[in-house]
């Protein structure tokens, strides 16, 4: 659906006297500043918008045409941070549309939905909105249902096909042409669109208390099967050069949480605490390998890794149910394991060993409301890096990282 | 479903479903104080009693709910029953319900297993009441939940309103907002804040909802996300995607294309937002190479010890920015101990070792087996600046070690101060890694001239503190390839132009581009 048709149903739609229409609107305006190996990124914002009608036609059928949007000129500490560019301006938009069927006699709602969005990146002065050279754009259709077999906890089937394009990226090989001596500059089946991909991804999650009858725990389990084929890159041989066949990523991810919630007193009154521990295993099997004609070295299954993570969160809430004061921490550590990508030493020689990453994440934040539906909010994450990858010319694999945002959140 | 047409459903009850214009009679006929609930809406197995009978059937919809009068639910059932000033009871999966009574003054209900959601209208004049077997509930204008165990426990939350609830002792609270109260046959318990969504047995506000598919979406699009984010990792984890000097964009592309069997190709490509250059080095061999071409590449920067088992017969680079070009092109290859050939200036002190893949530093008499070229030539746009030939020179024989057989052509040659000055001079900038060559011919009207810097990703130039003090030998070389080198050449043929490239330090220094 264009844009101007989506804003002109939401219009509609408003006014349309047999539909319940209850909108949702969030935003957050926040200022931040970004630290990364000793040096830091100049102050700058970060903004978002995310606006929702649900539309409500009657028991059964319901519609939830959304809008979100960010601008981001602060980094977050995730944000592609080993490639060491402090300059960096993102931007966003995505529409989306979700049909919610609930099916009579049954706790099940059938979900179909589809969404745009597009988003732009400058990481250097020369590049422009618009421009940039990793602006992407993905289209997405999906199916979700779920079953409410005890609001909130339900479980939760889904499968969504989405492809996402890199408009202004294409191999530079492809466009090579001819050397002085009118050879041409390319190998044989070099292809042109290699970061575009499309995505088909199966998952299935689900939330049960514990125990069923006299809930005091929350555990949520998630696993999802992503299959990814990359539309225009083929496989690197032995020798460097193309085979005819393409490259296939399967990524298999399961994530599961416990959650406790507890009455706790603060400052005299009561409040609510939310503990909940972490853990997710996440594994990729590409057919994909890599020649690296500096070091004239053939890597085989690159792309394939193991990815263990951990952590525990923690979210105090005190004040009003409404709009309540919070603190909230977390800690995350995650390992990636690399099944064939080798580790370099600091001058690029090949080890034995296979690559591996540690991150350590430390979350911290806090709000306070100061005016109805508004709550200021400080935010703080520091992120540090390790690994045996020490040939870091292009890319860091160990630093230190950390930013901070101040700012206001908007709530209705 | 508005009231008008619950009343007339109940003064004609053949006619449960009144078409608009019945309806619209009927509110005109029979105002509010008709007293009427019915059941207006319902999924799967739901059972009604009437009062009297003994027979449950199952519902229609439209059906009048009078004093005495029971519904259940079965798992997975729903049902709503709407009153006629818009309030409504909405009965959750195996729930048992009674309409005990509904008069003017008040609405009693009971609430025996199961769970309900009220929504009573403020404007509501009579009391409303859901008893269950251990507690009373009472309110005017509110709406809140019910929950009762099968051990009789009830469960009251309140998400608007004031709400009194009792217990079978006559102990009664007051609950307000987002408050719940349990009470058990022992009696009532303490007032507490109601957990955000923990334990709600009852149906959503559609506030509620829109939020948590909202959530549901926004957590989805993060997962989607994460693999536009991978993509862009990856090519920058494999360095093709760095700032230059001038703080521009510059893509990289490194690879290698086999054209024969005993030939390769090491090609650079390059493209900012304005420009495309390229490097590339073809190279061919004393005999074919193997699917693993490192053990002969490892070779061409030459062998310690013992002569290379690969080495280049021919070669030739060039550089463009697909107008101007820079074309060198070598050929007569052949292996010289450059260490035991008896000039001093060839010999080599640091090396890059296949065995153990860095670079090590050489003792005087290690020998040192290099490829020497007997035919060589640099041209800028065709025009030739330096090349030599070699004439009569014996199989094998070392054109370093001799100057009767080969002719040197140098139309250029290299400027150092006094007789120059920068920025047409050779030199280098004070305390960074940013070095001037220039050369040219006596008249000054053929020149080139290369714009060397070391920097790193970012496009910062490097600090000779970087180096720590070393600028030349092993140590230096294995320094210089964290970094990336970025060269500008101009020429006299280039009318302005220039050919700018940003390569991997590695890549000139085994082409013999940085010696």
């Amino acid at each position: 659906m264009r844009p101007w048709a989506f804003a002109a149903a939401l219009l509609l739609a408003g006014t349309a006297a047999a539909v319940e229409v209850t909108p949702v609107l969030n935003g957050s305006l926040a200022g931040g500043q970004y630290f990364f190996k000793g040096q830091k990124g100049s102050f700058s914002g970060n903004a978002a918008l995310t606006g929702a009608s649900l539309l409500k036609f009657n028991e059964r059928w319901s519609l939830l045409p959304m809008y979100s949007g960010s601008y981001q000129g602060s980094k977050g500490v995730e944000d592609g941070v080993g490639a060491g560019t402090l300059f960096q301006q993102q931007m966003d938009h995505r529409l989306s549309v979700t049909g919610i069927r609930r099916l009579a006699g049954t706790n099940w709602k059938l979900k179909p939905s589809a969404s745009y969005k597009r988003e732009f990146l400058k990481e250097t002065r020369d590049e422009t909105w618009g421009k940039g050279l990793f602006d992407y754009e993905k289209i997405a259709v999906g199916f979700e249902a779920e079953n409410a077999y005890r609001d909130p906890f339900t479980y939760r089937f889904a499968f969504d096909a989405y492809r996402v394009r890199f408009p202004n990226y294409e191999s530079l090989e492809s466009k090579s042409g001819v050397d002085p001596l009118g050879n041409p500059l390319g190998r044989e089946l070099a292809s042109k669109r290699v970061l575009d991909t499309y995505h088909y991804q199966f998952s299935a999650s689900g939330s049960r208390p514990l125990p069923y009858d006299d809930p005091r725990f929350v555990l949520q389990v998630a696993y999802s099967f992503l299959y990814q084929s990359f539309l225009d890159q083929r496989l690197v041989d032995q020798r460097g050069q193309f085979e005819s066949a393409g490259r296939r990523d399967v990524l298999q991810s399961l994530s599961s949480s416990v959650g406790r919630p507890l009455k706790v007193r603060v400052f005299g009154e009561d409040a609510r605490l939310d503990l909940s521990l972490g853990l997710n295993l996440a594994y990729n099997r590409s057919n994909q390998n890599t020649y690296d004609a500096v070091f004239s070295r053939y890597v085989p299954d690159a792309y394939s890794y193991v990815m263990v993570g951990a952590g525990p969160a923690a979210n105090l809430a005190w004040g009003g149910a409404k709009q309540p004061s919070w603190l909230s921490g977390s800690f995350r550590w995650s390992r990636q394991n690399f099944i064939g990508r080798l580790a370099q030493d600091g001058s690029g020689a090949y080890g034995a060993a296979k690559q591996r990453q540690d991150r350590y994440i430390l979350a911290l934040g806090y709000g306070h409301p100061v005016a109805p539906s508004l709550t200021l909010t400080v935010r703080t994450n520091l992120l540090w890096a390790d690994s045996n990858q020490k040939y870091e010319k292009t890319y860091s694999y160990t630093y230190r990282t950390i930013n901070y945002l101040l700012g206001v959140s908007y709530e209705y | 479903m508005r009231a008008e047409s619950l009343c007339a459903e109940r003064r004609s009850p053949r006619h449960a479903r009144p078409a608009f214009f019945g309806a619209l009679l009927a509110g005109l006929l029979f105002p509010r104080f008709c007293d009427a609930s019915a059941i207006t809406h319902t999924e799967g197995k739901v059972l009604f009693l009437k009062f009297g009978s003994y027979t449950w059937g199952q519902v229609v919809r439209g059906q009048v709910v009078g004093p005495g009068d029971r519904i259940k639910t079965a798992a997975s059932a729903r049902a709503t029953v709407t009153f006629d000033d818009d309030s409504r009871v909405e009965l959750s999966p195996s729930t048992s319900f009674t309409m005990r009574e509904a008069s003017e003054r008040a609405t009693e209900t009971r609430l025996d297993l199961g769970s309900l959601r009220a929504w009573i209208a403020k404007r509501r004049s009579r009391s409303f009441q859901v008893r269950t077997p251990t507690a009373v509930a009472a309110v005017r204008g509110t709406e809140f939940s019910v929950d009762v165990s099968a051990q009789g426990e009830t469960r009251v939350q309140m998400f608007g309103g004031l709400l009194a609830v009792s217990d079978n002792r006559g102990n009664e609270v007051l609950i307000k907002d987002n408050q719940r109260v349990e009470v058990t046959a022992e009696g009532i318990g303490r007032v507490t804040e109601a957990p955000q969504g923990a334990d709600q047995r009852g149906s959503r506000s559609a506030r509620e909802t829109a939020r948590r598919e909202v959530g549901l979406e926004m957590t989805k699009e993060e997962v989607q996300a994460a693999a536009a984010l991978e993509q862009k990792n990856a090519v920058y984890q494999e360095g093709k995607a760095l700032i230059d000097v001038n703080g521009k964009r510059v893509r990289v592309e490194e690879y290698i294309v086999r054209p024969a069997a005993d030939q390769f190709k090491l090609v650079v490509l390059n493209e900012r937002s304005d420009r495309f250059d390229y490097f590339f080095y073809h190279g061919t061999f004393n005999r074919a190479l193997p699917d693993d071409m490192s053990t002969a590449l490892r070779q061409v920067s030459g062998c310690i010890g013992a002569a290379c088992d690969y080495f280049l017969l021919s070669y030739d680079t060039g550089r463009s920015n697909t107008i101007d070009k820079v074309v060198e092109a070598a050929s007569g290859g052949h292996q010289v101990d450059v260490n035991h050939n008896g000039v001093a200036g060839d010999a080599v002190t640091a090396a890059f070792d296949p065995a153990t893949d860095r670079w090590v530093s050489l003792t005087a008499d290690q020998p040192f087996y290099q490829t020497l070229f007997n035919d060589y030539s640099i041209k800028f746009n065709d025009v030739t600046h330096q090349s030599w030939t070699a004439s009569g020179l014996a199989p094998g024989g070392d054109i370093q070690n001799t100057t009767t057989h080969v002719t040197y052509t140098d139309v250029t040659t290299v400027q150092y101060e006094p007789s120059c000055a920068p920025p047409n001079c050779t030199y280098t900038e004070e305390g960074v890694l940013h070095q001037v060559v220039y050369a040219e011919n006596a008249g000054g009207t053929i020149w080139e001239k290369y714009d060397n810097y070391i920097i790193s990703d970012e496009g910062k130039i490097a600090k000779l503190s970087d180096f720590a003090g070393i600028t030349s030998g092993a140590a230096y070389k294995t320094t210089l390839l964290n970094w990336n080198y970025q060269q500008i050449v101009t020429a006299s043929e280039f009318g302005g132009r220039k050919i700018d490239l940003v390569v991997e330090p590695k890549i000139f220094i085994k082409s013999g581009l940085i010696p």
